[in-house]
């Protein structure tokens, strides 16, 4: 079968496809289906822009009066220098982790691409430059994390602290645990995909030179 | 906005229809795909200034998704072995035509997104200029591509039709 043949047979069987359900009732659940995405698009947006902004606006402004109440009544919040860095950490590991997750919805974002070869250029830029970027951010915030959790833990559970040295080692070899599986999950997740966009652009660029 | 929206879709929805038929080979990716075509649309629509023909635009963004789209890696249903009785069984005769229109489905499986890509818009007749736009590819190119298609596919439904 020559292309052309097969170009009328396609677009027949693509059309009858199409008739197997009646014309008014499929152009209804489309328009359902729009509006059900778009709504729930916009509520999901909403929710979540809302939930993330209050909960980062509560750490900040428990942060700032933590911050307050100490400078003001040293006497009275003796404990709370303590708790200042641990609020500081837990803070800016929130945010660290909001912003690595609205990063990585861009990845996806194709809407100012001009054409195929343009949205698969900058999907691999934004994937490196997310990967990249968020592991700097992880290497810098999970340590401190670990440290909290450590700090804590061995305090709460154990009743007991342990030297410098130790929850320091303690926190690198936790760092690069989490690193080594961010990684697989990652490969696992991302690196078959970035590898079919490489591919296709290779084609693309190929037949361009 | 909304409405004119709705409207311009239900206008134009066979262009979805046949890039998630192209991409996708079960009902439940279908619905996936579109689902994020979709979306992809409603958040470009604002910005679409309408320089291009309506169509173009729905293309470009509807095979832009399908191809840079992180795809679900899903379970492959198991292959079922055929029993011995069965291939005794004479066969019902067919429409030759009807298994050659199968054959070119399965040899467009096996092309690239790129491929695929190109061919969603031939079997639409857009001109190579268009196409070109679409794919962000050279005129010339395209008719190079298309030509390596036709001859990639003939190979394959040959391969095909001797291993059946």
């Amino acid at each position: 079968m020559e292309l052309d043949e097969f170009k009328t047979t396609w677009n027949k069987y693509l059309e009858d496809e199409r008739k197997e359900r009646p014309h008014s009732d499929y152009i209804n659940m489309i328009t359902m289906k729009i509006s059900n995405t778009v709504n729930k698009l916009n509520e999901n947006t909403i929710y979540w822009w809302k939930f993330t902004r209050n909960v980062m606006i509560l750490l900040f402004i428990m942060l700032a009066a933590n911050i307050s109440f100490f400078i003001l009544f040293p006497e009275k919040f003796q404990n709370l220098e303590n708790a200042l860095p641990v609020f500081g950490i837990l803070a800016f590991y929130a945010l660290g982790i909001l912003w690595v997750y609205y990063e990585k919805v861009k990845i996806f974002d194709i809407v100012d691409s001009n054409n195929i070869r343009n949205a698969i250029e900058k999907a691999i830029r934004r994937f490196n430059r997310w990967y990249i970027l968020s592991t700097l951010v992880y290497l810098f915030l999970l340590p401190l994390m670990f440290y909290v959790v450590v700090n804590i833990g061995s305090e709460a559970f154990l009743h007991k602290s342990f030297p410098l040295n130790t929850e320091v080692i303690a926190c690198a070899v936790m760092t690069i645990l989490t690193l080594i599986g961010n990684h697989f999950y990652y490969k696992k997740t991302y690196f078959r995909w970035l590898d079919l966009l490489k591919n296709n652009l290779k084609e693309l660029e190929g037949e361009a030179k | 906005m909304k409405e004119e929206f709705i409207a311009c879709i239900s206008e134009h929805e066979r262009i979805l229809f046949k890039v998630c038929k192209m991409y996708c080979r079960s009902r439940d990716d279908e619905q996936d795909l579109f689902q994020d075509i979709l979306l992809q649309l409603w958040q470009s629509f604002p910005s679409f200034k309408r320089n291009s023909k309506v169509s173009t635009w729905m293309y470009r963004v509807a095979l832009n998704t399908a191809i840079t789209r992180l795809r679900s890696e899903k379970k492959k249903p198991e292959q079922q072995t055929i029993d011995k009785d069965v291939l005794q069984i004479p066969n019902t005769i067919r429409d030759p035509k009807e298994e050659n229109f199968e054959l070119m489905m399965r040899a467009i499986e096996k092309l690239t997104d790129v491929e695929k890509a190109i061919m969603v818009l031939y079997m639409e007749d857009h001109s190579y200029r268009e196409m070109a736009e679409v794919m962000g590819m050279t005129e010339s190119n395209i008719g190079f591509k298309i030509n390596q298609i036709k001859t990639k596919l003939k190979t394959t439904v040959n391969v095909l039709n001797y291993g059946a």
